[in-house]
């Protein structure tokens, strides 16, 4: 089936994703965000907040975004 | 549906068109003006400050422009890429998601405001209070006619609590009303190139939650401003300048300028020439041959003071203080900091100011 999946950390990724039937939040979270802390984002399915066991649905958004991002001046890559 | 509901149609509708379309709402593509235009007035500023041996604004204006060069350099690089990329290919969110996105709002802020006629989304964001200072709500104003800008949005304290140094910075990464993105840039931008609205407000939301000390316009150790270690006065940014012999940071008017090295110094490490009464720091006077007396060079002739001179003899009025010069090896051979210093019997004076000889 198919989502949307969001993830905003980083350089940012949007985009829909073909996943298994029976899919959970927690999963997709360890899927696309390798290194993080469920804790540390905002996880959102469909704009709600969700729990971590919740079963994925076709068309479902799925989002996550950090709690923490530190603002200032980057120097960009050239 | 109700009100609230049908205008939040209405938005979307507009909304979505402005995303799709936003070359026929703002301009092609937008140089980075006022990032170009930060980069002259600072380059002007070091120019003057230079000119007046002010090294230490000399080196926080240039911390300026290297982030002003880096947000025109980031911002060229964003126009290169939407280039690249086709410019206006990117998938926007439709309108029934963009509906979505505003009625989520609603659940996530206090506040929110659709002004079709004004073209502007707003929303207001709780108190914002990081290490223990508060600095109010903001409001997060996003003008949809202004798309193509660099900057459609602005983030406006609402009860503002700004840096004691600068009055424009009301949040260390809000100046001027403007986020300092950061580490949230790249996914705001995506957020709003898409026309994902509601991940746009939170991402802007969650860059005031966080702090960071490294790239702050003005760090939270230094909101209330900076204490001058001379006279105690607290001073902004702009009227600081540091020791150059000892690092401790003063006010401009404590801080005083050598004749002949013209760099700054604080009160610790400046002294009066005893013949002429100019200001000099310790690098910049000679001991007098005779009498052992710290002397600029200007005065020193023969290696010997004008009084030695005059007199012709080898004991002079200023030989009664020979614990001032040696103080001064043992200060300068040390390198002792400014606490220690400030106990010595080392007399400073500040430019206008005369010595008084016993």
């Amino acid at each position: 089936m198919r989502i949307l999946v969001i993830n905003n950390d980083g350089g940012g990724f949007a985009d829909h994703v073909e996943i298994a039937e029976g899919t959970t939040v927690q999963e997709m979270f360890q899927q696309h965000v390798k290194n993080g802390r469920p804790a540390d984002y905002l996880i959102r399915v469909n704009r709600q907040p969700v729990p971590a066991d919740q079963v994925l649905r076709e068309g479902d958004r799925i989002s996550f975004t950090p709690t923490k991002i530190e603002g200032g001046w980057t120097i960009a890559a050239s | 549906m109700n009100a609230q509901q049908r205008l939040a149609l209405r938005a979307a509708q507009v909304l979505h068109e402005a995303f799709s379309c936003r070359t026929a709402h703002g301009r092609y593509l937008a140089l980075p003006d006022a990032a170009l235009a930060s980069c002259h007035r600072l380059i002007h500023l070091i120019d003057k400050s230079k000119l007046r041996g002010w090294t230490g604004a000399q080196q926080k204006l240039e911390q300026q422009l290297i982030r002003s060069v880096a947000e025109c350099v980031d911002e060229l690089g964003q126009i290169r890429q939407r280039l690249e990329d086709g410019h206006g290919t990117t998938d926007v969110a439709s309108e029934r998601d963009i509906f979505a996105d505003l009625l989520a709002l609603n659940a996530e802020f206090e506040a929110v405001q659709i002004d079709i006629r004004k073209t502007t989304l707003a929303v207001e964001t709780d108190r914002i209070v990081l290490q223990g200072i508060d600095m109010g709500p903001f409001r997060i104003v996003l003008d949809w006619s202004n798309l193509s800008h660099h900057r459609p949005y602005e983030v406006i304290a609402q009860d503002p609590n700004p840096a004691a140094s600068s009055s424009d910075t009301t949040h260390p990464h809000v100046r001027d009303d403007h986020l300092c993105e950061g580490d949230g840039r790249a996914a705001i931008r995506g957020a709003l190139r898409q026309g994902r609205v509601l991940d746009f407000f939170i991402l802007v939301r969650q860059v005031l939650e966080s702090y960071s000390s490294e790239n702050a316009y003005v760090k939270l150790r230094d909101w209330d401003g900076r204490d001058c270690a001379d006279c105690g006065r607290t001073v902004n940014d702009d009227d600081c300048v540091t020791c150059q012999r000892c690092g401790t940071e003063t006010c401009s008017d404590c801080a005083t300028s050598c004749t002949n090295c013209s760099e700054y110094f604080c009160s610790s490490h400046i002294a009066s020439c005893p013949s002429c009464d100019d200001p000099y720091c310790k690098r910049c006077l000679a001991a007098c041959q005779a009498c052992g007396g710290k002397f600029c060079k200007e005065c020193l002739d023969d290696e010997k003071c004008p009084t030695c001179r005059r007199r012709g003899e080898d004991v002079c009025e200023y030989e009664d203080e020979p614990d001032e010069s040696d103080e001064l090896d043992a200060v300068d051979a040390a390198g002792a900091d400014h606490a220690a210093d400030s106990d010595a019997p080392f007399h400073p004076l500040r430019l206008g100011q005369a010595a008084v000889l016993a």
